[in-house]
């Protein structure tokens, strides 16, 4: 979002010299640079060096890591799952935010609802992971126990079994994150002026002609902000997707994404093999995913929005 | 002109149908989410041999047990103690150096404000996989990992941007009336800030509420730089006990595990949703 600038706008006395705004800034600035900054340059560089970790000394081999990558399967399966979740996840959770948002703007009780819709965000996703895992799970699960007693038992399915597996996981995502994203688009929605609908009413406009002149047209700037946040969430979610997938140990191939193999291949398992460099180099390439994808949802949605 | 009214009263009429086929899976969703809570709330009283045998049997009896068990599993009396550490310490830190951050950045008009703003919100698009190599080398370096104030330090670097993003939000909707009146009876900056800070509280509240929740709930970065049993904090506590269960099975016991680390959170949440929520979305529409 335009962070408008202020320079214009202030009054002269109360404008200060940069220095001592710099004594106010400074302390959140310099963890910030030590805690974000630092080990993201860092991670630039060991992604061009091959090393152990603590007791081995980095050696520097270029584009190495790099090229290994791209030939790997396992990465480009954790490429595309994590484009998976932010394409197919995130047309499915723009969709039901959208709908429920507008179903919502004419409930009594969408206060009650966009709270319970939103829960699911300030829970551990370890416990959110436990809970997917009981509805899901083939034998004695809460899902095919569902079906069965309804009589579908055509319907039950092995829904952790590799071949599943990872739609769970992208569903149990959806669940978790539309509320999230309801909230937002609400919030968007809830500072349309109440007169413009009234007046689209009067003129007897249908609903889809309320949604493509009204509401997108005024919510314009919130769904790019929103567009960004889920870009930025969907690439970086792991907490879910490792409990889930591995049922709180280290998580099957057929569910990594790139946050998943960074910790995989760099950290965790039961067996760590340290392979910095390599971790590295796969965080540099979701970096860049981030950086090159907020940049073109950005500009996509540029200047399309009405100023109201 | 008699077919045209037809036609519209038609419209309407599956106008209604969809929008009521519509609130029917709104509320089927809503129904969901709750029961899932409840199957879980429940489960944690049931005995571990008939939880799955029949789904949706209330408890019969007080498996007040399954708590202990719980207690136990988590190592509950420490790990919670480590995260109110981690979490509180890291909380506090936080606002105590973005809220003087997020007031000179929005109310001290200086030139490079407003870069230095999206300096920090930059941090915000960072996954802390991709610093989480460098980061656990580092704080080993310095004798950080394996110690709670390696953590707590790096819960404040993770959250100052969100904080410091959400705050500035908020120093910039207050009225300048106040300030300026500090400013004619000659109060320094730092006076000033003080005049100011009562005015941002509802913003504070709402930021501290959601960099606490956040990190409450986090377990990676415990995991990677704490391993000792006794430095785990509740989150890498309940993924262990998670992890445990394909060998002691005990999943009433995993339930009641859950149903601990939810208790505080879902009475945060009932007394104070509206502010979390309305908190997390101001920096979206503002």
């Amino acid at each position: 979002m335009g962070v408008p600038s202020t320079m214009d706008v202030s009054p002269p006395h109360l404008r200060h010299d940069g220095r001592r705004a710099g004594a106010f800034i400074a302390p959140a600035l310099a963890i910030y640079l030590a805690i974000i900054m630092a080990p993201t340059v860092a991670t630039v560089w060991i992604s061009f060096t091959e090393w152990r970790g603590i007791g081995d000394s980095p050696e520097f081999v270029g584009l190495e890591n790099y090229r290994h990558l791209l030939k790997s399967d396992t990465f480009w399966g954790s490429f595309n799952r994590t484009l998976a979740i932010l394409i197919a996840g995130g047309l499915v959770v723009f969709f039901f935010s959208f709908v429920f948002t507008m179903l919502l703007r004419e409930m009594r009780a969408k206060r009650f609802i966009r709270a319970v819709l939103f829960f699911p965000n300030i829970v551990p996703p370890v416990a959110l992971a436990i809970a997917w895992g009981v509805l899901l799970a083939p034998r004695n699960g809460l899902l095919n126990g569902f079906l069965e007693a309804i009589g579908l038992e055509s319907a039950t399915r092995t829904w952790l079994a590799p071949d599943l597996i990872f739609r769970s996981v992208i569903a149990g995502l959806v669940w978790i994150y539309t509320g999230f994203f309801i909230t937002i688009l609400m919030a968007g929605v809830d500072r349309i002026p109440k007169h413009f609908y009234e007046a689209a009413d009067l003129e007897g406009a249908t609903p889809r002609q309320k949604l493509f002149r009204v509401t997108l047209p005024l919510t314009w700037d919130v769904l790019s902000v929103a567009a960004v946040l889920w870009v930025i969430t969907a690439i970086k979610t792991f907490e879910f997707i490792y409990a889930f997938g591995g049922s709180g140990t280290d998580p099957s191939i057929s569910t990594w994404t790139l946050p998943v193999q960074v910790y995989a291949v760099a950290l965790g398992n039961r067996s760590p093999i340290f392979a910095l460099g390599q971790g590295s180099a796969i965080a540099v390439i979701m970096l860049a995913l981030v950086g090159v994808l907020v940049v073109l949802v950005r500009r996509i949605m540029r200047r399309r929005g009405v100023e109201f | 002109m008699s077919t045209d009214v037809h036609v519209s009263s038609l419209q309407r009429g599956g106008r209604l149908a969809g929008r009521g086929i519509g609130r029917l899976f709104v509320w089927s969703w809503v129904l969901f989410s709750l029961a899932m809570l409840v199957w879980l709330i429940l489960a944690a009283f049931k005995r571990n041999n008939s939880v799955f045998r029949d789904l949706w049997a209330l408890p019969d009896s007080n498996e007040i047990q399954n708590f202990r068990d719980a207690w136990d599993l988590l190592n509950l009396a420490r790990t919670t103690l480590n995260s109110v550490l981690t979490v509180g310490g890291g909380t506090a830190l936080t606002m105590a150096v973005a809220a003087p951050a997020a007031y000179a950045l929005t109310r001290m008009y200086f030139r490079g404000a407003s870069p230095l703003i999206s300096f920090f919100a930059l941090g915000i698009g960072v996954p802390v996989h991709a610093i989480i190599i460098p980061l656990f080398v580092g704080l080993s370096e310095v004798n950080l990992t394996n110690n709670l104030w390696g953590l707590t330090l790096t819960y404040m670097g993770v959250s100052i941007p969100f904080a410091v993003f959400l705050m500035t939000g908020f120093f910039r909707s207050l009225p300048s009336e106040l300030e300026e009146a500090a400013v004619m009876e000659g109060a320094g900056p730092l006076r000033v800030f003080f005049v100011m800070l009562p005015l941002a509280r509802p913003g504070m509240v709402a930021s501290a509420l959601i960099v606490a929740v956040g990190l409450w709930n986090e377990f990676l970065l415990a995991l990677v730089l704490t391993y000792d049993v006794d430095k785990r904090t509740i989150g890498v506590g309940l993924l262990n006990t998670f992890g445990a269960m394909r060998y002691t099975s005990n999943w009433v016991g995993l339930f009641a595990s859950v149903v601990i680390m939810l208790t505080p959170l879902i009475i945060l949440y009932t007394w104070m949703s509206r502010r979390i929520i309305e908190g997390l979305t101001v920096g979206a529409t503002k």
